[in-house]
């Protein structure tokens, strides 16, 4: 797991948005992840715990904002939840599917004072 | 307040590997990153690549491992351009570390280079390192319900090699459903079984090799 990298780079990113913003204190941290991401929402908001210490996120809550991992059929244009992880058209079977979303990991907005 | 951000938090590995990429077209070499479980056989199916096509073209490897150098040495046997990466503990290579490595390496003198990620198949999905394709090495005792543990990586390869082949006879393995499973989660991957130790799909995987230089190359 390489959840102390991402919260380095989470704190570079924070870092970087808050900076010449006037701000005192970062509360929360709002994270889209998709279903395809490998991260792991638990390890991550602990290895931040620890990568924010001392900083201006210090106690932020990470707040992640679940994607379904969505498909569009390129064949009939069907849009459907890809369960199971098989890219395959309910409807046609066409394996030509086009991921509409959950390969997201983003850093949306944060919430600060 | 809120501020809004909508940055991508794996954004400053995917820069880094862009201009990795950019190098090695620049250089005209094609790159593979080389994924598998611990002992699945990445650096033994190197060595068969090696056997197979040091003669027609000029082939580098950069190892990554979380220690030792093992890995290098072998390959450096084989009297192609060698690199050990230590991670230190990582369990991933990063776009970073290869940028790093290549400034000490002579990949502009490559046709084809092989790196071969930290033994896993969760983390190195993730990080791309600038290369031309992803390859995933699974090998039959690991068994067939790889594809539907970890999507992620079959679906960001472009091939896989299932390796160990010779040992189908003594594993609960059902190479069929396996294959199947794994077009599954990715209709555009190619599949080849391979065994380093009978030889078995070596001249394919030398073809694969092969179809992928020359197309590099008639691209100019
Ligand atoms: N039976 C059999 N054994 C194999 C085959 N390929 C590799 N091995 C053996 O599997 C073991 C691991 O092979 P490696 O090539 O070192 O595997 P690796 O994926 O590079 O391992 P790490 O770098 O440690 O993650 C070695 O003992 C190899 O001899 C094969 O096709 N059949
Ligand atoms: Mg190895
Ligand atoms: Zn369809």
């Amino acid at each position: 797991m390489h959840e102390l990298s991402i919260a380095s780079n989470l704190m570079d990113i924070v870092k970087q948005a808050v900076d010449g913003q006037n701000v005192s204190r970062v509360t929360t941290l709002r994270i889209v992840i998709g279903e395809l991401s490998t991260v792991v929402p638990d390890c991550l908001a602990f290895a931040f715990e620890i990568m924010s210490k001392g900083t201006v996120a210090e106690g932020a809550h990470l707040d992640f904002e679940k994607k379904p991992l969505i498909g569009k059929c390129g064949d009939c244009g069907r849009e459907f939840r890809i369960q199971d992880f098989v890219f395959h058209c309910p409807d046609c079977d066409s394996p030509r599917v086009e991921i509409l979303s959950g390969k997201e990991f983003m850093l949306k907005s944060i919430e600060c004072e | 307040m809120e501020i809004k951000v909508l940055t991508d938090i794996l954004e400053a590995n995917d820069a880094i590997a862009e201009q990795n990429r950019k190098k090695f077209d620049e250089s005209n070499v094609v790159v593979f990153n080389l994924i598998g479980s611990p002992g699945a056989g990445k650096t033994s199916i190197i060595e068969v690549a090696i056997r197979k096509l040091k003669k027609k073209y000029r082939i580098g490897v950069i190892e990554g491992d979380i220690e030792t150098s093992r890995d290098a040495e072998r390959i450096a046997k084989l009297g192609v351009e060698t690199l050990q990466i230590n991670t230190q503990g990582g369990c991933h290579l990063d776009a970073n570390m290869i940028a790093s490595a290549l400034t000490g390496f002579p990949y502009q003198s490559l046709d084809l280079l092989f790196i071969e990620n930290v033994g896993n198949l969760v983390c190195p999905a993730d990080y791309a390192l600038g290369e031309d394709a992803k390859i995933v090495v699974i090998s039959v005792p690991e068994g067939h319900d790889k594809p539907a543990k970890y999507p992620v990586i079959f679906r960001n390869a472009s091939l896989m090699l299932l390796n160990k082949m010779d040992l189908v006879p003594y594993c609960d393995f059902d190479v069929e459903a396996m294959k199947q499973d794994a077009l599954n989660v990715n209709p555009d991957l190619d599949v080849i079984g391979i065994s380093c130790t009978t030889g078995e799909g070596a001249e394919e995987w030398a073809a694969w090799l092969t179809e992928r230089i020359k197309r590099r190359k008639s691209r100019g």
